[in-house]
């Protein structure tokens, strides 16, 4: 987990706000940490009622990730031998380059 | 036979000549003053006296600085009007240097060259005022300074043949607003359709450039690769005020068709890797931090099987030779990349960036003006890395 933080709202917040113009020329942009709940930036977050203080954000470091895709792994494998045969090189490539898996030719 | 230039103005054995500026090929408008890059037609008139054949038309702005325009037996030019911003005069000096004595006259006209009509019209757009009003505090910028960089700037471009009409958006991170930001030097209107941004997330706009938070903030430049550039063609340029960390994914430009098609520029990913693709992504390792900042361009000059990055000090950083797929059906985005619809791979966290473009593919030539242009830019408001 790195240091970013973000303030946290609720997916109904996040789903009203999106798109509009928090101040001239710039829209807020909620998403979403590896944990699921929605946050805006600190900057955002200033024209925003109601809302909390700026706290980390959970993110998954490259460790984590590859020992994810480890156990997603597993799990398949154990779900279905041929689908693990089918994608292994492409996982085993993805874990090589530690989540960067778009970028690969 | 002497340059007409070296005979003295204003006298010799009679005769009379006056010069006319026309905004026309058909010298049906005369007018007194044109935008620099604006192209006008000179004239010698009313002849009298004597018959020249030889002609000489020059501008000598009040600054002191003269431009030889032409010199021939032609009454007449054309001039693509440059030279400093400001009032001077055009002369026109006529001679029979056919006989001796030779006879010769002179006259001048006053003449005022405007600022560059296309950067006027980008400082209008965005309300950039040409006074004292101070556009960037920390480094001393003000409204005035802005209008003779950019006249300078544009002239810079024009200068090169077919650089200017091969851009195609550009955007400068100056005034500490993204209303500014937004707006396409290359054509201003505050529209989607002129690539006008349409910024997300908590972006800051301060006296360093642009700045990045690294988790939701992004450009739509509204621009469709596909549909706007030629197959095998294409270049992008940035000036970048920061180094890369190479701790996350951080994409400077870019959009994918996840299936096989990317224009993108990530400076440095993880696992200290950079990734450039103008039709086809190529990776490129372990290059040295220090040569991460400032300009860069990638550039793919109407070639299926070259493309190019070069860097800050003009060197060709790599050269990829992988074969252009395509160009990805997505808009592209700034400080991220459109994955089939949706920004990843955000710049990271506090990335400075002055300056960015999107041009037609370049030549090494055009590269190299582009490049001197851009740094003159950054030089003059102080944002050199």
């Amino acid at each position: 987990m790195d240091s970013v933080k973000g303030v946290f709202i609720s997916e109904e917040m996040a789903n009203d706000i999106r798109g509009n113009e928090f101040v001239a020329g710039c829209k807020f942009n909620p998403v979403q940490d590896d944990d699921g709940r929605w946050f805006v930036s600190e900057i955002e977050a200033k024209h925003l009622e109601g809302v909390g203080s700026a706290e980390p954000l959970f993110r998954y470091t490259t460790e984590q990730r590859v020992l994810r895709m480890q156990q997603f792994i597993q799990l398949q494998s154990e779900n279905s031998a041929e689908w693990f045969a089918e994608n292994e090189a492409v996982l085993n490539n993805w874990l090589t380059h530690g989540g960067d898996l778009d970028l690969i030719d | 036979m002497p340059s007409i230039l070296t005979r003295p103005i204003g006298g010799g054995a009679g005769g009379s000549v006056d010069v006319t500026a026309y905004s026309d090929a058909g010298y049906t408008t005369p007018i007194t003053s044109a935008s620099r890059g604006d192209t006008i037609y000179l004239r010698a008139e009313n002849v009298s006296g004597f018959t020249p054949v030889t002609y000489a038309f020059i501008f000598v702005a009040l600054s002191g600085n003269g431009i030889l325009i032409y010199e021939g037996a032609n009454d007449n030019t054309s001039w693509s009007v440059s030279g400093g911003v400001g009032n001077g005069k055009i002369y026109v000096l006529a001679t029979d240097d056919a006989s001796e004595p030779k006879r010769w006259a002179g006259q001048s006209k006053t003449f005022e060259v405007l600022g560059d009509a296309d950067a006027s019209a980008w400082l209008t757009e965005v309300g950039i005022t040409d006074d004292a009003t101070v556009y960037n505090a920390t480094y001393g910028v003000t409204g005035a300074n802005l209008w003779n960089y950019f006249n300078e700037f544009y002239a810079e471009l024009k200068a090169e043949t077919g650089l200017y009409e091969a851009g195609h958006w550009m955007y400068l991170y100056i005034g500490n607003s993204a209303n500014i930001a937004k707006i396409n030097l290359l054509d201003p209107r505050d529209l989607d359709a002129a690539f006008r941004v349409t910024w997300n997330g908590g972006w800051t706009f301060n006296d360093e450039g642009r700045i990045s938070n690294g988790t939701n903030t992004y450009g739509n430049t509204h621009f469709n690769a596909n549909t706007e550039l030629a197959a095998n063609d294409g270049a992008y340029f940035i000036y970048k005020r920061s180094q890369p960390s190479g701790t996350s994914n951080s994409t400077e430009w870019g959009a994918a068709d996840l299936a096989t098609k990317f224009n993108q520029f990530t400076a440095k990913s993880t696992l200290d890797r950079s990734f450039y693709s103008i039709g086809k992504s190529v990776q490129v390792d372990g290059l040295a931090t220090s040569i991460l900042d400032g300009f860069h361009c990638i550039t793919r000059d109407n070639n299926a099987n070259v493309q190019k990055w070069f860097g800050d000090d003009g060197s060709v950083i790599n050269t990829d030779t992988s074969s252009w797929v395509g160009n990805p059906n997505f808009n592209e985005y700034l400080g991220a990349r459109n994955n089939s619809g949706s920004p990843v791979f955000y710049l990271e966290n506090g990335a400075k960036v002055a300056m960015e473009g999107r041009f037609d593919g370049l030549s090494d030539n055009q590269v190299e003006a582009l490049r001197t242009a851009v740094r003159n830019l950054m030089s003059n408001i102080g944002w050199t890395v």
